[in-house]
């Protein structure tokens, strides 16, 4: 009965976030504005060819391969369309760097973006379309050019995360992962499993706290420098470990790796909330920053949790899949998060959010699309299922930043930050700059827009 | 469309008040630019060259401040493209007046040098269109008294050129909003968080970080900011 609630809650969930999501397409792909741990990227809305693309694409072939509607197959091939066209002469991707847009050479973001353009290959040659080949060749130039040429650092068998430091970085490493075990797949050349899938996940379970019956147990540390360990656990990048190690652990036959996964998979549920939310961050010094906790992203969570099915390992997930479809917005779209504003206090919220919670993020959503594309039998046509009193996609939510009150307002062609009635900051969709009064955090005292 | 490679990351990162900076600028520039014509760009250091290009949605030509800016801009040239061919235009050490008049459709100046600015602004006065947008990052206060503490200061970043607001205003320049980046409280966040991470606090140590980048670009005009982003607009001549 539970399961059969949870898919038709996602096939609405589904059809709406589809429509918002061909809202935020502009010329050249998904756009739209950006919310981090790390920072913000609000002004450069253009499109962006990052990890969006990963689950835009594998969620829109999970949807065609579950209710054989061909408009998914379509969506999924226009996006893979998109990267495409935006790559560049030297394999990278245009404006692939998430937060830190614009710009290229963005990790994971450009083997995430290989891992959609090398799924959407796999079914397109399984239908026997003839125009497959073009995608796995532009994962492949990427693949060569960034990660081979300029990342892989062969004395230390280890791909780096940046090319002028002996970085690691292991959930980037495990898409990388991912991205790899496809194109030995579909290329049948095994040696790249044995060269780089291989000592990737070596190097990743290097990572992980073998302390058995500690809290920090499982968890997989962020980084390394050189030989440093950094010893900061987040939850939602420890589910980023888990499809990679699972494709090695499918590949190689490695046991080692499908039993790290199932340590990180319990280092997930050990630190979960009651309220099915994660916190965003743990210190090897025991300390918590719980706060931002995502919702959107929760979708890769779960998504890694479910991959562990097979493996006997089935947790009671009902209070997560709560926690994210809970977070969806009239407009369609999911709420980034809840929290931003006590980032720095870390003091619970207070209960009117801050816009950054709200602002719907694409490179988030995808996470939440792919995840709840899994769930669906069928999705009934857009219209249908938005006529059962389900709003369209005009949104207007009151929230607080900096302690003074301010309207998050979206509708189709434009999202903006409202105050006294006049607009602080407007993207109208579509176009590849925002326009602001000032820097975000400068929106609590700006002027209104002209 | 125009794109930069990675070619540009042998400069290193930006700094986050010259990103934010940037970010503003481009807007600017892309919302009153004149798409015909390309944007000039004058620039005192290599990553000042790489940030602008990478926002460009166009035609760029580049005025060199110095030998090494001159020498990125000729990398980056190489992998800028728009419409398939190179967006970038490499000009000699000064503007051509008779051939750049009203050819500029906007400026981003980043940023001008106490030795040439005043040549450079009679230059770019001529050779922007009639109310092209004009983008100058210029210090602010704060710069003089933090300067002290910049231990990564690269050479082409912003210096003093007090009469430069004088000399706008004096042309017909129509300034706009000023965009102020970093102060006091940036520095004070800045400091706690080196300091955290000493004591072996990572957690304090993000929080302060994010303390830091919201006080970096803090509500308002602050007098001691340490970076400003200048917005003002040609006036009409006839």
């Amino acid at each position: 009965m539970m399961a059969l609630r949870l898919a038709g809650a996602a096939e609405v969930a589904v059809a709406r976030l589809d429509r918002w999501l061909e809202t935020m397409r502009g010329p050249g792909g998904y756009g739209g504005p950006v919310v981090h741990w790390w920072g913000d990227c609000l002004m450069f809305c253009g499109a962006a060819l990052d990890w969006r693309y990963e689950g835009i694409i594998a969620a829109y072939l999970s949807l065609f391969e579950r209710t054989g509607q061909a408009r998914w197959l379509g969506r999924a091939q226009r996006a893979g369309d998109d990267l495409v066209r935006g790559q560049l002469p030297g394999g990278h991707f245009r404006n692939s760097c998430f937060e830190l847009n614009p710009g290229v050479g963005g990790t994971p973001h450009e083997a995430a973006a290989d891992v959609g353009l090398l799924l959407l290959a796999r079914v397109l040659r399984d239908r026997g379309d003839e125009g497959w080949r073009v995608y796995p060749e532009a994962a492949e130039r990427n693949l060569t050019r960034f990660y081979f040429e300029q990342l892989w650092d062969e004395p230390e068998q280890r791909f780096r995360d940046d090319p002028h430091r002996p970085s690691f970085v292991p959930n980037k490493a495990a898409t990388l992962v991912e991205a790899l075990c496809l194109l030995a797949d579909l290329t049948g050349r095994d040696e790249i499993l044995h060269r780089y899938v291989r000592p990737t996940a070596d190097a990743i379970i290097d990572h992980q706290v073998g302390s058995s019956g500690t809290p920090l147990d499982g968890g997989i540390a962020q980084y390394s420098l050189g030989r440093e360990l950094i010893g900061k656990y987040f939850p939602y990048y420890n589910a980023r470990c888990l499809p990679g190690l699972l494709a090695a652990h499918e590949r190689l036959g490695d046991r080692r790796y499908l039993d790290a996964g199932l340590r990180a998979a319990s280092f997930l549920l050990r630190w979960r909330d009651p309220d099915g939310g994660f916190p965003q961050v743990i210190y090897s010094n025991g300390r918590v920053n719980r706060y931002p906790r995502w919702i959107a992203a929760i979708g890769d969570v779960l998504r890694a949790l479910d991959l562990l099915q097979p493996y006997g390992f089935e947790p009671d997930l009902e209070r997560t899949r709560s926690w994210l479809l809970g977070g969806q917005l009239p407009s369609g779209a999911f709420r980034s998060a809840e929290g931003f504003g006590s980032q720095v206090s870390q003091r619970p919220p207070s209960g009117t959010p801050d816009p950054r919670d709200l602002l719907p993020v694409v490179g988030w959503n995808d996470k939440a699309l792919r995840y709840l594309a899994t769930e669906v039998t069928e999705v009934r046509d857009d219209e249908t299922v938005l006529q059962e009193g389900v709003q369209r996609s005009i949104s207007a939510v009151r929230c607080v930043h900096r302690g003074r009150p301010i309207e998050l307002w979206e509708d189709d062609r434009a999202i903006e930050l409202r105050r006294d009635g006049g607009a602080v900051y407007r993207w109208l969709k579509g176009t590849e700059w925002a326009e602001a009064a000032g820097p975000w955090a400068m929106l609590a005292s700006c002027q209104a827009l002209a | 469309m125009l794109a930069v490679e990675r070619a540009a990351a042998k400069f290193g990162p930006a700094r986050l008040e010259y990103r934010l900076a940037f970010d503003l600028a481009a807007a600017a520039l892309a919302r009153a630019g004149d798409g015909d014509r390309p944007i000039i760009l004058v620039a005192s250091a290599p990553i000042f060259v790489r940030e602008s290009l990478a926002r460009a949605s166009g035609r760029v030509a580049v005025l060199a401040d110095s030998a090494a800016v001159a020498e990125a801009a000729r990398r980056l040239a190489n992998s800028v493209t728009f419409l398939g061919r190179s967006a970038v235009e490499l000009l000699g050490a000064e503007i051509d007046g008779a051939q750049a008049t009203g050819r500029f459709g906007g400026c981003l100046w980043a940023s001008p040098r106490p030795e040439t600015w005043l040549r450079r602004l009679r230059a770019l006065d001529a050779g922007l269109a009639d109310r092209a947008p004009l983008a100058i990052l210029i210090p602010g206060n704060g710069a003089r008294l933090s300067a002290f503490s910049r231990t990564a200061w690269m050479p082409g970043e912003p210096v003093w050129t007090d009469a430069l607001r004088r000399q706008l205003t004096r042309l017909g320049y129509r300034t706009g909003r000023a965009y102020s980046f970093g102060g006091p409280a940036s520095l004070v966040w800045a400091a706690i968080s080196r300091l955290a991470s000493v004591a072996r606090r990572p957690d304090l140590a993000d929080r302060c970080e994010a303390a830091y980048r919201s006080a970096l670009a803090g509500p308002g005009h602050h007098p001691l900011a340490r970076s400003t982003l200048l917005i003002a607009h040609k006036a009409t001549r006839r």
